[in-house]
């Protein structure tokens, strides 16, 4: 992507073909069905585009998505997901340029620490591309019960995850949000981070030339205050990934996830350059423990 | 009742535990009265007052809070974890020594079986601290990272129906982990918590590290909203499980929840009918239905629906309802007036809604909260009785034809703790297991349970696990 | 597998018994053989007949048990009970 912004002169002889930035939902880019949209300017207040504002019925539109994915998502081998989020990993290095302008841009970064955070967001993708088969046997067991049963547990996908990602890291802090979600199995529904949104949105293009079925992950731009209450009082989402919730707004959507005993994720630390631990994998799976007695 | 073959009574004795005309409530290693008014605990089985408790108010709430954090704070955050355990290893001792004691004490206090509190209750309550007991050195071994941290002050808050092993559910684990609690049992049954409070004395616990508190909703609420606390850990109905996590929405308090359950329990054509009846059986009269995992709504397969329910109906005639402490007894009482009267309310509306009720030929006691085994057929989903817990012994039942309809009919509802399987086949068994959204599915037996095994529910029925390796997550900083 | 009859024998055959007379409208007998040596056991094998197969099993013509030993230790119960104490081998023939 080259580097002109509306407003500036046309320095070279040709016009730059304009990217309109829209939702993501059931694997297709719709505009918002309010057919709203909003500025989104560069860190230092350059108008970089206009992303879609999305409202609640495209809320409710992409948990429909979520939820019809979620068979197929979640009934897929370990082994096919892990593929699947590699694949994603795959195209993520091809357009290692392309999101490195765009981090630069959303965040203010200088190019080398923009490219050194799309480099991270990758090998992010990757690591967890490759705990799709094997967080099973890490935190599953066989259960030494005092009887004749043999019992087991594994962990599963809790279903539809709503995620309020990082309002600051446009690409990293996305990918550590979303990545694990999706490599446990579960589906999600995505607000980007409200003033760096384009990242994500070009994230989603890459995701629909992929392997990842529609559905999967549906992003929507759009201001986190109106959308958040919306997704966390759904009754439809099975739980809420709260990081990119501004402190003041936690107590209300808490609340809400209340109403179905959602199960509700608020990170500690956000350091997105550290190395994740298994947190935000045991966030959103559940135990299921299975007894059957033994004998002839 | 037979005319041949009658059983004699073999009542287990009453004196074995020791009930005293009071009991104290437990702060700071040390027991005391509480500082709202004494009420008395009642015998279910036949309304007679078995002793006064002390309530716990306010002060009594924020003394305990604060023991605990002093005890935190102090001696017990600098011990190992392998000085923790052997206290908890002490404690797991003297519950197996004083066994009998406590399963009669929890009969007369809880209105279950002799049979139930002697073999499953108090075992199992020692067991959970003897399991818990050797996780505490071993954390960094867990899963969690080489040092998992506690959380702290942990307020746990737990039910009736099991009030000795709820207790255990909750204190070992907290405990192992390094943290302090305060705990509060429920308020028609403190005994066999306030005796754990004088086992835990005895084990020469430092003060402050377990405190119990016995009292009704107020002091929960108390707990619960007691700046205090680190984290809270809730076992009882969905309803105000809702109401706990909405109080703690603007707080950074950890929270688990272990709720309702309107399990379904599937029977398959291939089912062996006398081992399925049996699991049936239990699955919903096991302590009187009064279980959160119970096997309330049958869904047999068609094919084999009318062979299925004679052989239950007809194994209900030799359930034997009456004596909570004769050892012949297999359902004992409702634990109040208040739950029986919940039982009532949606078992009429059973009739009301067009099922079919049906009870075997029972003999109750005209003292004390008792209902009689209950069966519903022509159950459908829309049914109050298909859809909102009972909580008592009332089965409702449903039928299906293919194993998806099986599936669908299980997983729709909001709540998600527990299901059976009935089937020989091997394969079947796994798929049902996957498909089902429940935390725990028992295959061919039901309503099993081990310290070493997670329980906990999907949906509605709560988040986080008790049990295992699992269910230390609950009690640390993680 | 020892041949003596064992709670879980017991129940299958009770069963059966059962399941035919359901089908069929006649009674077959159970005769349990081999091990059984206390009255205690017997007495909970009586139980089992009373609720499994039903209380009509219990009559000697559909309802033995084989068990030579277990005479014995009736003697001793039954004077047990009559006297208060506990009786002994020497006191009961064993033919």
């Amino acid at each position: 992507m080259s580097e002109q912004h509306p407003g500036d002169h046309a320095t070279s002889s040709r016009l730059e073909v304009r990217k309109t930035y829209k939702l993501y939902i059931g694997g297709a880019f719709p505009r918002s069905e309010s057919g709203r949209s909003y500025p989104v300017s560069s860190s230092r207040g350059k108008l970089l585009a206009h992303a879609a504002q999305a409202s609640r019925k495209d809320v409710r539109d992409a948990v429909r998505a979520a939820r019809s994915a979620l068979p197929g998502w979640s009934g897929a081998t370990a082994y096919n997901r892990g593929q699947v989020l590699y694949r994603v990993a795959e195209l993520l290095e091809g357009r290692r340029a392309q999101f490195s302008d765009e981090v630069a841009a959303a965040e203010g970064l200088s190019a080398p620490k923009a490219r050194a955070a799309v480099d991270a967001a990758i090998d992010r993708w990757v690591h967890y591309a490759g705990w799709t088969d094997k967080f099973a046997q890490v935190t599953g067991a066989t259960d030494p019960v005092a009887g004749p049963y043999f019992t087991f547990s594994l962990p599963e996908p809790t279903g539809v995850v709503g995620v309020l990602a990082p309002q600051d890291s446009s690409l990293l802090g996305l990918v550590s949000v979303v990545a694990p979600v999706l490599a446990t199995g579960n589906t999600a529904v995505v607000i980007a981070s409200q003033d760096r949104p384009l990242p994500a949105v070009s994230l989603t293009e890459v995701l629909a030339t992929s392997d990842v079925p529609g559905g999967v992950l549906n992003l929507l731009s759009g201001f986190t205050a109106e959308l958040a209450p919306w997704l966390a009082a759904h009754r439809d989402v099975n739980a809420l990934d709260l990081t990119g919730a501004a402190p003041a707004a936690r107590a209300d959507l808490r609340a809400a996830a209340a109403e179905t005993v959602k199960r509700v994720y608020v990170p500690r630390a956000t350091d997105w350059s550290a190395a994740p631990d298994l947190s935000r994998l045991r966030a959103f799976t559940e135990v299921k423990t299975v007894w059957h007695p033994i004998g002839v | 009742m037979s005319k041949v073959f009658e059983y004699a009574p073999a009542p287990e004795s009453r004196e074995i535990a020791r009930l005293r005309p009071s009991y104290q409530i437990f702060v700071n290693g040390e027991f005391r009265d509480g500082s709202a008014e004494p009420v008395k605990t009642i015998n279910p089985a036949d309304e007679t007052p078995l002793a006064e408790v002390a309530e716990a108010g306010p002060a009594d709430v924020d003394d305990a809070i604060r023991a605990a954090r002093r005890a935190y704070d102090g001696p017990w955050s600098k011990l190992s974890g392998a000085e923790r355990g052997k206290y908890l290893f002490r404690i797991a001792r003297a519950v197996q020594e004083r066994a009998r004691e406590l399963a009669v004490l929890e009969s007369l206090d809880n209105g279950k079986p002799i049979r139930e509190s002697r073999d499953v209750d108090i075992p199992l309550a020692a067991a959970h601290f003897f399991y818990y007991a050797g996780w505490a050195d071993k954390l960094e071994h867990a899963g969690f990272g080489p040092a998992p941290r506690p959380l702290g002050v942990a307020g746990q808050i737990i039910p009736w129906n099991f009030p000795l092993l709820m207790a255990a559910w909750k204190i070992a684990p907290a405990l192992a982990c390094g943290n302090t609690v305060v705990l509060k049992p429920a308020e028609t049954t403190p005994l066999t918590a306030l005796v754990l409070a004088e086992i835990i004395a005895e084990a020469d616990l430092p003060p402050g590290v377990v405190n119990v508190l016995a009292g009704g909703p107020s002091v929960g609420q108390g707990l619960v909203e007691h700046d205090g606390v680190d984290k809270i850990a809730f076992t009882g109905s969905t309803e105000v499980g809702k109401g706990i996590q909405r109080a703690l929405a603007a707080r950074d308090v950890k929270l688990t929840l272990e709720l309702g359950g309107k399990a379904a329990n599937i029977v398959f054509d291939d089912a062996p009918v006398d081992q399925a009846v049996e699991g049936i059986v239990n699955g919903i009269f096991f302590n009187q239905g009064q279980v959160c995992c119970a096997g309330s709504r049958l869904l047999v397969q068609e094919s084999v629906a009318d062979e299925v329910v004679d052989s239950l109906k007809r194994r209900l005639t030799t359930l034997r309802v009456g004596d909570p402490l004769d050892k012949n007894t297999d359902v004992g009482a409702i634990n109040s007036a208040a739950q029986l009267a919940r039982v009532r309310e949606l078992t009429e509306s059973g009739t009301e809604e067009g099922a079919v009720r049906w009870s075997p030929p029972c003999e109750l006691p005209d003292r004390g909260y008792w209902f009689a085994p209950t069966v519903f057929t022509g159950v459908s989903q829309a049914h109050r009785i298909a859809r909102e817990e009972i909580f008592g012994p009332v089965l409702s039942v449903l039928t299906f034809r293919t194993p998806d309809e099986a599936v669908l009919k299980a997983n729709n509802t909001a709540y998600g703790l527990s299901a059976g399987v009935w089937t020989e086949k091997g394969s079947r068994i796994l798929a049902m297991a996957a498909r089902l959204r429940a935390g725990v599915v028992w295959a061919n037996t039901f309503n099993k349970f081990d310290p070493a095994a997670p329980f906990g529910g999907y949906k509605e029925s709560g988040f986080g696990r008790e049990g295992g390796r699992h269910g230390l997550e609950a009690y640390l900083d993680v | 597998m020892s041949p003596a009859a064992t709670p879980p024998v017991a129940l299958v055959m009770l069963e059966a018994v059962r399941d035919f007379a359901a089908v069929t409208g006649q009674r077959r007998g159970v005769k349990l053989a081999g091990g059984i040596r206390a009255a205690k056991e017997a007495v909970r094998y009586l139980v089992m007949v009373n609720e499994v197969a039903g209380e009509e099993w219990l009559t000697p013509a559909l309802f033995r048990f084989g068990a030579s030993s277990l005479l014995n230790d009736l003697l001793l119960q039954r004077h047990k009970l009559a006297t208060g104490a506990y009786d002994g081998p020497d006191y009961v023939t064993v033919d």
